[in-house]
């Protein structure tokens, strides 16, 4: 019947819902494969981009549903690169990563709209659970 | 013939009686030539005689007076010129002594005192009445006197003596340093007949110069304190990215491994407690670093204070007696940063008591133009040669301590324009006093 294709087409739909695209962007080696690594094992797909260029790059070629972004990184910073990428795609959510006190750029951020920010080092309990709220929110938002 | 002889002797008797008038004569006119020799010379020489002894003697009062004219008189008018001159030569000489500022003061060769210039009266304390004739090491007392006198020293090889820094005793028994220079005093054939020593209270210098110093310590401090403080905040930032990358992976493995093995979750236990407490020392770091601006606000000292304790859990054996004035006037703080002070004291208090337990007593009153705070413990004490390093960054006596509560407490009371001291004793207990300057728009009314 009709009924077994819409189940297994809105079963795939839900499927692809769940597995919400993330991409790391941060200079240092060490916090992309961590993050991506507790990620991926929570289930979501993951990529991971050294600097703000090479996440302006990704984020025009795909779509991500979030993007945690370091804040202090070589070239360009979190903030101007976020600007850029919200040219491109408006439904993108940005977690802003900050090991620094850039209270000013956090703010410049915050008036930018993000979902949030965090300070490093961060319990990556606390990504999770932020993770989790937006997938929740998402699938909320789409039934 | 006969008349002839009678004559001729006649003539001798006549003769004779003339010479013994004119002996007569001559004695009375030589008595009275001596009479008025003497009246006229010889007193006047007398006169002149005595007065030449006055003036050796030092006595310049008397002048001499000679009635009649003659060559005396002018000679004792030479005199008396001399004696007019000789006044005015040791008034002038005793007005430039006493009109200098600095304190002079001579004595003989065995170091009694000759001479007291008003300005050694006025810093000693003595009059010169006093202690002319007294031995000047009875009467000074300073801390060289009896190894290296300089007066005696410049008085005994003839050479001056400069600068010498000297702690000298007053009257009324103060010490106070004095730079003094002595020479020697010699007469006219180079005899030396004492000593004559000028020196200077040099206690507003070296006041002075103390605060200088201090002034100049405190600079440093404050130097080191804010390159300490980038150097901090650069090296709290740096460390925070490799913790959190440590902690992630940490977070990883424990999740990955599912079997029991109780050792391997331990250690990984321990690396995410360790890196706990490290980000407690950056957190702790970086709060000293943003100790260098402070948010003035009028507040309630004593809601702070309340506030400071509501927040802290002392260990069962530590008590907190409160003795808060009512309705002080406020007090411009950043409120945030004046309870990290109170945590930072009252802490310390509880560290100190953390053997036998006790008693903080924390008290508010208004003294002045101030408000002060008072956090008193009844702890181990802080040994008095530690009292200097106090506030100094990473002084620390405990073995987990880092030593930036005091150095942190001391940038911030200083941000509030305020005091903070300290008094202890060992084994019996140490007081903080905090003193703030109370808000301006009361303080008028106030003080
Ligand atoms: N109330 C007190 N009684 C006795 N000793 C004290 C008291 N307060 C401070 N000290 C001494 O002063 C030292 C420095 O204190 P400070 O608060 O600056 O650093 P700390 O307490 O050692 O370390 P932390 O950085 O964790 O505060 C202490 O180690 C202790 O020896
Ligand atoms: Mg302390």
């Amino acid at each position: 019947m009709m009924n077994g294709k819409t189940i297994k087409k809105s079963g795939e739909t839900i499927e692809k819902r769940e597995k919400l695209k993330i991409l790391v962007v941060d200079d240092q080696s060490g916090m992309r494969e961590t993050l991506s690594d507790i990620l991926q094992d929570a289930g979501y797909v993951v990529e991971a981009a050294v600097d703000g260029y090479c996440a302006i790059k990704k984020a025009g070629k795909q779509f991500f549903d979030i993007i945690l972004m370091d804040v202090i990184m070589p070239g360009i910073n979190g903030v101007e690169a976020i600007k850029e990428i919200k040219k491109l795609n408006s439904q993108t959510k940005f977690i802003l990563m900050t090991a620094y006190s850039a209270e000013t750029l956090i703010n410049e951020a915050v008036k930018l709209g993000i979902y949030q920010y965090i300070n490093k080092p961060f319990p990556p309990e606390q990504i999770i659970s932020i993770l989790e709220n937006i997938n929740k929110n998402k699938t909320k938002n789409d039934e | 013939m006969k008349k002839s002889h009678i004559d001729a002797k006649d003539a001798w008797h006549s003769s004779h009686l003339w010479m013994v008038a004119i002996f007569i004569m001559a004695t009375i006119l030589g008595l009275t030539i001596a009479t008025s020799i003497s009246i006229s010379i010889l007193r006047p020489l007398k006169l002149l005689d005595d007065s030449a002894k006055l003036i050796a003697g030092g006595n310049l009062k008397e002048l001499l007076y000679i009635q009649k004219k003659g060559e005396i008189t002018s000679l004792a008018n030479s005199f008396n010129q001399m004696i007019l001159s000789l006044r005015h030569q040791i008034r002038t000489s005793k007005t430039i002594l006493e009109a200098i500022a600095d304190p002079i003061f001579t004595v003989d060769m065995a170091m009694n005192l000759t001479y007291f210039s008003p300005a050694c009266e006025k810093l000693s304390g003595y009059t010169s009445k006093e202690v002319i004739g007294k031995k000047c090491y009875e009467i000074f007392k300073s801390d060289i006197c009896e190894k290296q006198c300089a007066v005696k020293s410049s008085a005994k090889n003839g050479t001056p003596t400069y600068n010498v820094e000297v702690q000298m005793k007053t009257k009324d028994q103060k010490s106070i340093p004095i730079m003094a220079s002595a020479s020697s005093i010699k007469d006219e054939q180079g005899n030396i007949m004492g000593g004559c020593e000028v020196f200077r209270n040099i206690s507003e210098q070296k006041r002075m110069l103390r605060e200088l110093k201090e002034a100049e310590e405190q600079l440093i401090i404050s130097e080191k304190m804010a390159a300490l403080g980038r150097l901090a905040s650069c090296v709290s930032h740096e460390l925070r990215n490799p913790l959190a990358i440590i902690q992630n992976s940490a977070y990883y493995l424990k999740h990955k491994f599912t079997d029991q093995d109780a050792k391997l979750h331990k250690h990984l236990g321990i690396i995410e407690n360790e890196i706990i407490s490290s980000n407690k020392i950056i957190d702790e770091l970086l709060g000293f670093c943003r100790t260098t601006k402070s948010e003035l606000a009028s507040n309630d000292i004593n809601k702070v204070i309340e506030l400071s304790i509501s927040r802290i859990q002392l260990k069962p054996n530590i008590t907190i007696e409160k003795n808060l004035a009512p309705e002080l006037p406020p007090v411009p703080l950043d409120k945030e940063q004046i309870h990290q002070v109170f945590v930072n004291l009252i802490s310390n208090a509880e560290y100190s008591m953390l053997n036998n337990g006790g008693k903080i007593s924390i008290t508010s009153r208004q003294n002045k133009g101030m408000v002060e705070i008072e956090i008193g413990d009844q702890g181990c004490g802080i040994p008095s040669s530690d009292l200097k390093k106090l506030f100094d960054p990473f002084f620390t006596t405990k073995i987990k301590g880092i030593g930036l509560g005091l150095a942190i407490t001391k940038s911030i009371i200083q941000n509030h324009h305020a005091n903070i001291s300290v008094n202890s004793v060992v084994g019996e207990g140490t007081s903080f006093f905090i003193s703030l300057p109370i808000a301006k728009e009361y303080s008028k009314t106030v003080s």
